[in-house]
């Protein structure tokens, strides 16, 4: 609890509108896109500038307040959820796009900006935002950055952290520095490409300068149907190997396909693996690369392919694949959606591999995932009802993990750490590389006040380790974005 | 010195130690020797410098050191899973020798070091180096996945990992790029890879002005066009401006080209081989200054350079490298151009030539906390110190 004297000063900085202080409203902050946990804050803050960020900042390092920046809390790793005892800072007041410079391809951000807003924002002058996770139409570009969000096309146009340019970050001291620069390789060390990612850790950031990219001349996208995921998996080894670059490559299992033609009716052939491509650049190019790839699913042994025949039938097949998380709601009555990442070539292995573990534990798992990247989304299906079944599942989920470290992979492609994977994180790292990374925190964050109790795992929560079962997030159960 | 030598035999082995200049140069094998090394050193308030080609060690500022720590013996490109497009390779590898192993299968790390032949991994990331490839693939901290890194005091560190694709933890690959050795020694490094382009062309537009170009520069990079390189230079026999696209010539993207060319009434040359055009900077004893500035306040820079006697090679994403005369008039005149410079929120940093000037102009206010990390890695300042100067600011 907060001493009443603490809270007059908060209302100080951000006046009676800007702070939050009521049971039955805080309850709203209480969990992110991981509903599994929950843990009310002491208040909410909302501020409306960089300065009262600042002033909320030394408030909190002077009486030693934990805090935690929350953009839209569409989060799927708890990155966002509240420490016992601490102040929510949310962004909802500071969504201004500041500045658009189309001669430098630059544009300038509050930090709750919603991603989509941006490309909104500048598609009428033929440029977008290039990093596009599923949630774009609600969350913020702060906890974009924070995350170092990805999406289908980061396989060719990278992710969040290379269209950041410059940074505005409010240091837990309250000290406001400027990381990155407007013009490139500013000098010294590379700050900016240390707090990307940093998932709240190392301070706030309350201003964004992003990279804008001319929109392509041509777009087109591919279906091949092929028997065996191998074989859809061998196809994306073959097309990256013949020296192509798509713009997104994705597969889906036949599982995933049903759900998918369930919910949306994206006609895509029957099948065990498809394969999903899509080709972007100057128009005769585009041409040239997707006969390139037709050949290649071709020698695969592709049953069947096709085109999207115009925009609005590439824009179904995208409705299809995004619609893959949800529609597992009509495969099993409960599912845990993974976020893990392995070398691209061992796809086939580590499929298989997956595919004889739930055979093992009587639980069925679904792939759809980004192939380009190795960036795997294995969904866990399960039944609450049946007794241990969801322990399973979960044990299950956590096991796919290990394997992706096994294989040199990550423990996460895009979802982040946050509270989920902080014990998965000794699992992929020594204890000195722990170690080193906490090197970075300590300078930051001396005090350790910056979304504590995330990302690194302690042995409090390590030791009482269980994970609930998957609840849609509200924006996902609404039907506004789905899970990717 | 006989002291240190006799603590130093045992972790490296004798024939791996040499005196050259009242510098102890010591090779050793592998991480766990470098990390001994290291150790002791730090324990022993023994102040090191770790090098690789050395081709370029007063970069930035001068270091003062006991110990020469080369990383020259570890020079295996140790995995390269081609399929993957990844390759883990040894810090002290020239990147020639990386470059000729991935080129077997039709790879590249995408980035133009300067002088290949010497300059090794560990240096070349050190130094945050990147020429013409910068347009189109981003710099060299876009490329980097991993790294396993030593620490001043020794401690061995993995960090990132070997997939595209990783959000678990904090990036310190991004950290040590362009750290310049004062941080942590880098023994080993993974980089993503990209298909060698099978269609570059190169293409030179002549000017008499930078204004001319400006015009081009920009409709270019507002085009639909692929292209690979777009680079300003210019010195006091005028300017141009070279493009190179890649696509497949049926995409019929030469004409395209040649259209926007005329269209801002210039006209359009076959190009030449122009990723040499920034190494002729260095051929002289001059001035040279690396600017960073936005891309369309670039010409009108660009002019200022030629105008005060100097010569330049720039990326059109903004990072200019000039050279000037040494003598006095034109190092002023280099003065007057930082200052410029630095009203528009430009940076420059000096990269050879002149002790008196500023290292660097334009840094953002991120010092204190550069020192904080700087003391969190090496707290006894032992990694690259600079001369003259027992605090722990870091030589960048
Ligand atoms: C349906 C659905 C689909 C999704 N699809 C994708 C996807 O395709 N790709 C992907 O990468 N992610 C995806 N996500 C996850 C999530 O949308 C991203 O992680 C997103 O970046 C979070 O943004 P947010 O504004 O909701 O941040 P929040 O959840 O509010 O916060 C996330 C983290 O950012 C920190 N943070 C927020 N603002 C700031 C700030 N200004 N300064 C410092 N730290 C800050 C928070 O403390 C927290 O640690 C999806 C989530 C959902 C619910
Ligand atoms: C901005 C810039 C300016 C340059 N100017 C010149 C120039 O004037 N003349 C020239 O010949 N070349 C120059 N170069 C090129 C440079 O020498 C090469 O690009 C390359 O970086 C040097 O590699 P090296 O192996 O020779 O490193 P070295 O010259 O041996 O070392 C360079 C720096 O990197 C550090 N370092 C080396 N290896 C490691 C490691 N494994 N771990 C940690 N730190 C390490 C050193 O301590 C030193 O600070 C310049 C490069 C850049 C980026």
């Amino acid at each position: 609890m907060l001493s009443a004297q603490i809270l007059s000063e908060f209302r100080q900085i951000v006046g009676p509108r800007g702070l939050i202080t009521a049971q039955n409203q805080l309850q709203t902050y209480e969990c992110d896109g991981l509903t599994a946990f929950r843990e009310a804050p002491a208040a909410v803050l909302l501020p409306e500038t960089t300065e009262q960020v600042q002033a909320i900042l030394r408030l909190c390092t002077r009486h030693k307040v934990p805090f935690v920046a929350r953009g839209a809390g569409t989060g799927l790793s708890g990155g966002a959820l509240p420490t016992p005892g601490s102040v929510v800072i949310t962004f909802s007041r500071m969504t201004r796009i500041l500045n658009i410079d189309y001669a430098n391809h630059q544009v300038t951000v509050q930090p709750g900006v919603i991603n989509a807003n941006v490309t909104a924002a500048v598609a009428g002058a033929g440029f977008f935002y290039a990093p596009d996770p599923s949630s774009q139409t609600v969350c913020t570009l702060g906890g974009n950055v924070a995350e170092n969000a990805g999406g289908a096309h980061c396989l060719k146009y990278g992710f969040t952290v290379t269209h950041v340019l410059e940074a505005k970050v409010v240091l837990p001291s309250g000290e406001l520095v400027t990381l990155g620069g407007k013009t490139p390789d500013a000098p010294g060390y590379d700050l900016l490409g240390v707090f990307i990612g940093s998932e709240g850790t190392l301070g706030i950031a309350t201003e964004m300068t992003l990279r804008i990219v001319r929109k392509p001349e041509a777009v087109q996208v591919l279906l091949a149907a092929f028997d065996s995921i191998q074989a859809a998996a061998q196809t994306v080894s073959d097309i990256i190997a013949a020296g192509l670059l798509p713009s997104a490559m994705e597969i889906m299992d036949r599982l995933s396909i049903v759900a998918a033609e369930a919910a949306v009716h994206p006609h895509y052939p029957m099948c065990d693996g498809l394969l999903i491509v899509e080709v972007d650049g100057p128009l005769a190019e585009v041409k040239l690369q997707a006969a390139q790839v037709l050949e290649l699913c071709r020698k695969n042994g592709a049953t069947e392919t096709r085109h999207a025949v115009d925009e609005a039938d590439r824009l179904l097949i995208w409705k299809g694949r995004k619609a893959a998380f949800a529609a597992a709601g009509r495969l099993s009555p409960n599912y845990i959606v993974q976020d893990g990442v392995i070398p691209r070539t061992a796809l086939p292995v580590v499929l298989d591999k997956i595919g004889q573990m739930a055979k093992a534990e009587k639980l069925r798992v679904t792939n759809v995932f980004h192939a380009g990247d190795g960036n795997l989304h294995p969904i866990v299906l399960y039944n609450r009802e049946n007794p241990g079944e969801e322990d399973r599942a979960i044990d299950l989920s956590m096991r796919i993990l290990d394997l992706c470290v096994e294989t040199g992979g990550s423990i996460t492609g895009e979802h982040g750490v946050g509270r989920e994977k902080q014990c998965s994180m000794s699992y992929m790292y020594a204890p000195v590389d722990l170690e080193t990374m906490q090197r970075v925190r300590r300078a930051f964050d001396p005090e350790n006040l910056a979304n504590p109790e995330k990302l690194f795992p302690t042995p409090r929560l390590c030791g009482e380790q269980s994970r609930g079962h998957y609840v849609p997030h509200p924006v996902e159960a609404s039907g506004i974005a789905e899970v990717f | 010195m006989a002291e240190l030598l006799e603590h130093l035999k045992p972790l490296v082995g004798e024939e791996h130690i040499a005196v050259r200049e009242g510098v102890v140069v010591v090779s050793p094998k592998n991480t766990s020797e470098v990390a001994a090394v290291l150790g002791f050193a730090d324990r022993h308030g023994v102040k090191v410098r770790p090098v690789g080609g050395r081709t370029k060690l007063g970069w930035g500022a001068a270091c003062e050191a006991q110990i020469e720590l080369s990383l020259l013996r570890l020079n295996r490109v140790v995995d390269h899973p081609w399929q993957d497009l990844t390759c883990t390779v040894q810090a002290g590898c020239t990147w020639q020798a990386l470059e000729d192993t991935l080129a077997r299968h039709g790879q590249f790390v995408a980035l133009d070091a300067l002088w290949p032949e010497k300059a090794t991994v560990g240096g070349v990331c050190a130094t945050n180096d990147s020429g013409a490839l910068r347009h189109r693939y981003g710099s060299l901290r876009d490329q980097v996945l991993g790294m396993t890194i030593v620490l001043a005091d020794g401690t061995i560190a993995k960090t990132g990992g070997r997939v595209v694709k990783n959000v678990a933890g904090y990036d310190l690959p991004k950290l040590m790029v362009g750290s310049m050795g004062t941080l942590a020694v880098i023994t080993e490094v993974t980089f993503r890879l990209y298909s060698l382009p099978l269609h570059s062309r190169s293409f030179t537009v002549a000017a008499d002005t930078a204004a001319k170009l400006a015009p081009l520069m920009q409709a270019i990079r507002d085009s639909h066009l692929a292209v690979q390189v777009l680079q300003m230079r210019g010195d006091a026999s005028g300017f141009a401006l070279d493009v190179e696209i890649n696509a497949h010539p049926d995409a019929g993207q030469d004409a395209m080209l040649a259209e926007i060319v005329v269209k801002n009434g210039l006209s359009l040359q076959p190009g030449f081989w122009l990723y040499a055009e920034r190494d002729k900077l260095w051929e002289h004893e001059r001035l040279i200054l690396k600017a960073t500035i936005r891309p369309n306040d670039l010409a009108s820079y660009a002019q200022e350079i030629v105008d005060k006697d100097g010569s330049f090679v720039a990326q059109s994403i903004g990072i200019v490298y000039a050279a000037f005369a040494r003598d006095e008039t034109t190092v002023r005149l280099a003065e007057e151009f930082r200052y410029h410079l630095d009203l528009q929120g430009g940076t420059s940093t000096v990269l050879k030539g002149n002790s008196e000037m500023d290292p660097v102009v334009g840094m953002s206010n991120i010092g204190p906390l550069m020192q904080a990390i700087k003391v969190q890695f090496d707290a006894n300042n032992t990694l690259n110190p600079l001369v003259n100067q027992t605090s722990s600011q870091p030589a960048i």
